[in-house]
Order: structure tokens, then C-alpha cells, then sequence
């Protein structure tokens, strides 16, 4: 009996690693994580869904804009933190608009939010624990240039988990209404129980009319995907 | 004779003219092109609400809103007021600087 080693032909190679690579990192951004920064209060009866995808965090919310300055909505997490601790958490949020200048060519916005809920510790099997949620957003925007500091601080008994992050934005041409819209975008983040140290992500957000998406990557390799929808 | 031929003259101006005058409210029955500029339209999502928002008015139709020019334009019936057109713009989280009409 012959046996036969099948030869690998090197000049599909490239191509293999190609397809594999981009399988990865597509399973990559759709299994692991997701985290979240919906627009916390749109327009009168809208609906936002939201999901960010990274490796340490995953995040899904969804959020409706009940009155001209406020809504309601849930968020559902999973963190993986430095101590190599998991928490799954859901929070129920209440967003206020606290602020807003709408002028000719831009508007700036102040967002306040809180949140109650539960979290579950996943490797140190502790039982539910309340988790609150404080945090704020402020954005100034043009159809040129997009600025935003946000903060949110939750505790998971005690705990804080903080986030801190500074976006700035710039639009390399101006799209009209139901035109695809292309944005720059960097993004500064500290959060000591998931970074060991500041991140810093450039990322591509596209527009079409209802929708968004950002995808991305941090100087350290940390991959970003952001999918957000307005109804 | 002449003088009479002139009173009844002047009558019947009179009776078509204050006609003429109870017809006008007809042609305000007429819809309206409505050109509303707005403060604070920087992107895709608020062109979205302010569509959304002003298409829940009943009579109000055909909505178009320019990003570039920052104005959004549509068809309303006259029963359709400033204030309705004002609060859905509000309600779209935008502010009213001017509101046109003019009949279509």
C-alpha cells in the first residue's frame, strides 16, 4: 500500500491566510465582547440599538427617547478584567438631555445617566451583586468636526469599574442627507480595571441614513466594532 | 338716465368686490409649500428624526431635508399650524429659525 503525503501548493498560501485572518477577526468582533455608547437621548419616539464589540468587553443596549430630554433603556455587558475576573451585568438606564445649544452649523449636548442592576462574577462564582451606574456624556458637533468626553462609573459591590473616554472626529467631506458619510475618528480611553493603561484607537465611522458603524483598532492591537441603529 | 346706469354700475362693483373678498379664505384652503429653516441639522440622524417627527402631522407630506443648507421643506395643508410644525421640530431635539408658506 502506497502512502501518499499531499504536497501544500505554497502559492495559495497567501490567499489561505488572507481568508483565515479575515474569519478570524470576524468571529473575533461577533463571539467576544461589546460595549456601549448609544446616543443616550434622540428624537421623540425613536428606538436605538447599540452593540460594541472588544476583546476584554461586550456590550448590547437598547434605548428609547420617551420625551423630548429623556429615555429609557437596557444595557447588558460582559467584562473581562484585569484580575481576570467576569462579570455579565445587566442595568436598567435613565438618560437626560440636561443640555443642548442647537446652533446654524453645529449643537453640543450634555447627556446625564444612571443606571441599577445586577452583575454576576463568572470566575469567583460570587453570587448576584447590585450594580449602580453614574455617568455623563458631553459632544459638540459639525458636519466637519465632532468632539466628546465621556465618564461612566459603576460599582459591582463596592468596586468601581470606571471609563473615561475622549473622542475627536473629522469628516473629510461633507455627505448630504441619505448619502454614505464617512468620519476619522480617535479615541482616548483610561479605565483602570480593563486597561492597564491608556488606549488610544483610530476608527472609521460610516453613516447611511439610519444607521452606523465604527470599526477600529487601539495602537496595542485592541480591535473595536460598533453597530448602531436609530427606529 | 346716465345717473342711474352708473349707481347700478357702482352696485355691482360693490356686490363683486365684497364676493371677491368673502372668496379669499378659498384660496387659503389651498395646500401650502413649507420652507422651515433649522438650527442645530449637522447629521444624518437628526435629518432622520426631523423627517420622522413632522411626518407623524396629519396633513402634512412630501418631506425633504437639505443637511447642506440646513432647511427642511414639505407640503401641509393650512390647517397645519406654525406651532405643530415648531413642536415636531422640537420634538426632533432641532430648533425653528424661520417658517415660509407659500401656495402650491
Amino acid at each position: 500500500m502506497r502512502v501518499g503525503i499531499r504536497r501544500i501548493n505554497t502559492k495559495k498560501l497567501p490567499c489561505f491566510i488572507f481568508l483565515l485572518a479575515t474569519l478570524s477577526v470576524t468571529v473575533l468582533f461577533t463571539v467576544l465582547p461589546v460595549l456601549v455608547q448609544a446616543h443616550p437621548v434622540t428624537y421623540k419616539g425613536a428606538t436605538v440599538v447599540h452593540s460594541v464589540s472588544r476583546p476584554m468587553m461586550s456590550s448590547f443596549e437598547v434605548n428609547t427617547t420617551l420625551t423630548r430630554t429623556s429615555s429609557i433603556g437596557l444595557l447588558v455587558q460582559n467584562l473581562n478584567t484585569l484580575d481576570l475576573n467576569r462579570y455579565q451585568t445587566g442595568l436598567l438606564q435613565w438618560n437626560w438631555r440636561a443640555y443642548r445649544k442647537n446652533l446654524e452649523h453645529s449643537q453640543a449636548n450634555l447627556y446625564l445617566t444612571l443606571g441599577l442592576g445586577g452583575s454576576q462574577a463568572l470566575v469567583t462564582s460570587e453570587s448576584f451583586i447590585v450594580n449602580s451606574q453614574a455617568g455623563f456624556q458631553f459632544d459638540w458637533e459639525s458636519r466637519k468636526h465632532y468632539f466628546a468626553l465621556m465618564h461612566s462609573t459603576q460599582n459591582f459591590s463596592g468596586q468601581p469599574f470606571q471609563m473615561t473616554t475622549l473622542r475627536l472626529g473629522l469628516a473629510p467631506y461633507e455627505g448630504a442627507y441619505q448619502e454614505f458619510q464617512t468620519w476619522f475618528m480617535l479615541q482616548a480611553e483610561v479605565s483602570p480595571l480593563m486597561f492597564g493603561q491608556p488606549q488610544l484607537t483610530p476608527l472609521f465611522r460610516f453613516f447611511y441614513r439610519n444607521a452606523l458603524w465604527e470599526i477600529g483598532s487601539s495602537m496595542s492591537g485592541v480591535g473595536w466594532l460598533s453597530l448602531m441603529a436609530h427606529f | 338716465m346716465r345717473k342711474s346706469f352708473y349707481w347700478v354700475s357702482f352696485c355691482l362693483f360693490m356686490v363683486s368686490a365684497t364676493f371677491a373678498v368673502a372668496k379669499t379664505p378659498d384660496v387659503q384652503t389651498k395646500d401650502q409649500s413649507v420652507h422651515v429653516k433649522v438650527q442645530g441639522l449637522v447629521c444624518s440622524i437628526c435629518a432622520e428624526g426631523l423627517q420622522k417627527s413632522l411626518g407623524k402631522i396629519p396633513g402634512i407630506t412630501s418631506v425633504q431635508v437639505d443637511l447642506e443648507k440646513k432647511f427642511v421643506r414639505f407640503n401641509a395643508v393650512p390647517a397645519v399650524t406654525d406651532k405643530a410644525i415648531t413642536d415636531a421640530i422640537t420634538d426632533a431635539g432641532l430648533e425653528t429659525k424661520a417658517i415660509e408658506r407659500t401656495p402650491l
